[in-house]
């Protein structure tokens, strides 16, 4: 195992280190993709809910 | 073309396709209401009325995208000249695959790469998500192998995930959250995937043309197939699939769609858009997005990228499955996906055809399901007809006997009949007229090939159709389909194997022969097409599973073996012949 696994321990690389990846994080940052939803309509799709709980 | 003509190109096709689809659905609605209505009107066919409206519509859907693909051709794309600047990442994501066949791939596209002059732009990255520690074990020696023979260290690189989060969009994620800054582009691909180094440098001129371009999607082009289900999909897909794409090309917009592989994103447009979410609550509906490529080419468009599918990029190949029980479970992994994206119809911010992708990827599972419910009402229906009334008039003592509305069915039923086999029938036409059958054998060998299929599709239709239907049922059911990994190789089935994986089929067949012989016995004829492959449905397995004549369903890929695939067989060969010396010493 090489340094690189210090840094990311969930990583398995060649036991030589030949062929790591480089290091060039990039941040990529989840999206919103639900709409919360109120009353029986969300009950029944099992929607998220809306915060109010309605 | 200026982006306000072409934005009303795109309208344009796509108002007069929907319409035209929606007439002929509801074309078929008259038919049926009227033909129920003979004998005068109850639930069953106001039921079967409204299924027939959506199932006619569905397969109208498909026949007008073929009748556009047939008479359109897209405008130029523009594209940038002279050296490549912009560095690329390939990316090969493997889940338990074949570390040699998978690797050979990676030299391959490696080699070609450097043969167009442009190769030192181009990095190629293996994204193990492998579990199984044996398979993890020999991938790493095959890659230190893979470096020594072709002297790629610095351009090939691999890397193993040890927890799986996200599956293969996590797996991609990863990928851009540890290393993306170091590209500007990446292209995706598949483990079966192969392509021409010609083509990835194509496809970078072509991203590079427009700055606000955020993914490119190629036509894969099936390969390599062996057994007759998978000669047959391979010609199918060869043949008929690039006129349904440059059809589907002349809708798409700035809104194209992502096939999940075969594709080049914009590193910083895909991470800025493409963090998936996990959906709140439990899968199938819940939880990591499966069908992720469908997402991704929507919040790409969301955020103000263009989505395009290049139907005229050639040099894309990928393998497909070899045979019907492979189908059905890669089916099943897609139909939870499909589904599951009735948690992101109403999403926030989506552009309202991203909507529209989404529902007609949830229909493309839900339109069998539908036709299976229409044949079961109509056996059902004579339990629920009212009695026939021959002195409707009051005072009238003389019997009216109903007019037969026959013919309206039949009508039905040719119209059925042509929507599915006439785009099919009109390709081959086209492909004779334009010269492009020469490379599938000549115009008698496409010919051939093309009614053997329009045969195999009929007799397999109603095999799929439960396999789809009992995906649907599972999925609503909650019960979820994991993550299995593909299985390759030459796919054939023995007899057993074939029957513990169709007999359900059968005997469901036997079932509704005993119904319809009970309850409907003239419609036991009109239901034959649907109830003999059921019957057959292991028999159907194991023979089209078993290994075809090569000189049968040829396509171009074949006439012509591409460059990439030469060198492809190249290194397996070679490698498989050094795997055998070294075990026999």
């Amino acid at each position: 195992m090489n340094d690189l696994s210090a840094r990311f321990p969930d990583q398995a690389m060649t036991h030589d280190r030949r062929g790591a990846l480089p290091e060039a994080p990039l941040s990529m940052p989840s999206q919103s993709l639900e709409r919360r939803h109120r009353g029986w309509f969300a009950a029944l799709l099992r929607l998220p809910r809306h915060p109010s709980g309605a | 073309m200026t982006a306000a003509t072409g934005g009303a190109r795109v309208l344009l096709t796509r108002t007069l396709l929907l319409s035209a689809s929606v007439a002929i659905g509801l074309a078929g609605f008259g038919l049926f209401f009227r033909y129920g209505a003979a004998d005068g009107l109850d639930v069953m066919d106001f039921l079967r009325s409204g299924l027939i409206l959506i199932s006619t519509f569905w397969l109208a859907w498909g026949a007008v995208q073929a009748l556009a693909g047939l008479t359109t051709r897209p405008p130029p794309v523009p594209r940038m000249t002279g050296d490549l600047t912009a560095m690329t990442a390939v990316l090969v994501p493997v889940y338990n695959e074949d570390p040699l066949v998978t690797f050979a791939r990676v030299a391959a596209m490696d080699q070609s790469l450097q043969a167009t002059g442009q190769g030192g732009q181009f990095h190629i990255a293996i994204l193990s998500d492998t579990r199984d520690e044996a398979l993890a074990a020999q991938e790493q020696a095959w890659f230190l192998r893979l470096l020594d023979d072709t002297g790629a260290e610095g351009r090939l690189f691999y890397r193993r995930r040890l927890n799986n989060r996200g599956r293969k969009a996590g797996n991609i994620e990863e990928f851009f959250t540890r290393s993306g800054a170091a590209y500007d582009h990446a292209i995706i691909l598949d483990a079966d995937s192969l392509m021409e180094g010609a083509t990835m440098v194509e496809m970078v001129r072509r991203i590079e043309a427009v700055p606000d371009m955020g993914l490119i999607q190629t036509l894969p082009l099936v390969v390599n197939a062996g057994s007759r289900f998978g000669r047959i999909q391979q010609f199918s897909a060869g043949f008929y699939s690039p006129v349904f794409c440059r059809g589907l090309a002349m809708m798409q917009g700035r809104t194209g769609p992502f096939w999940g592989h075969n594709a080049i994103v914009r590193v910083r447009a895909f991470a800025a858009s493409c963090g998936l979410p996990e959906l709140s609550g439990p899968p199938p509906f819940g939880g990591h997005i499966l069908s992720h490529d469908y997402v991704e080419a929507a919040l790409l468009a969301r955020a103000g990228w263009q989505v395009r599918v290049d139907d005229d990029l050639a040099g894309s190949y990928e393998e497909g499955p070899e045979n019907m029980v492979l189908h059905a479970k890669r089916d099943r992994r897609w139909c939870q996906g499909n589904l599951q994206h009735a948690r992101l119809l109403t999403a926030p911010g989506l552009k309202p055809w991203s909507r529209f992708v989404f529902a007609q990827g949830i229909l493309a599972y839900l339109s069998p399901v539908l036709w299976l419910a229409f044949l079961l009402a109509s056996i059902l229906a004579p339990v629920f007809a009212p009695p026939v009334n021959y002195f409707p008039i009051r005072g009238w003592s003389f019997p009216v006997i109903p007019v037969s509305e026959a013919s309206k069915a039949i009508a039905l039923a040719l119209g059925v009949g042509a929507l599915l086999f006439a785009p099919k029938l009109l390709i081959l036409l086209d492909a004779i007229r334009d010269g492009r059958a020469r490379g599938f054998g000549g115009a008698w060998a496409a010919m051939r090939s093309v009614l053997g299929e329009l045969l195999f599709s009929a007799i397999a239709a109603p095999v799929f159709l439960m396999f789809n239907t009992r995906s649907v049922l599972q999925v609503l059911g909650g019960v979820d389909g994991g993550w299995p990994a593909q299985s390759r190789g030459d796919g054939s089935l023995s007899l057993s194997e074939a029957w513990s994986a169709g007999n359900w089929i059968s005997s469901t067949g036997i079932l509704g022969l005993g119904l319809a012989l009970w309850l409907s016995p003239g419609l036991v004829l009109w239901l034959s097409p649907v109830l003999v492959p059921m019957l057959l449905a292991p028999l159907v397995l194991w023979w089209s599973s078993q290994p075809a004549r090569q000189d049968r369903f040829v396509t171009a890929a074949e006439s012509a073996r591409p460059d990439i695939i030469t060198r492809h067989n190249a290194w397996v060969l070679r490698w498989q012949q050094d795997a055998a010396t070294a075990i026999a010493a």
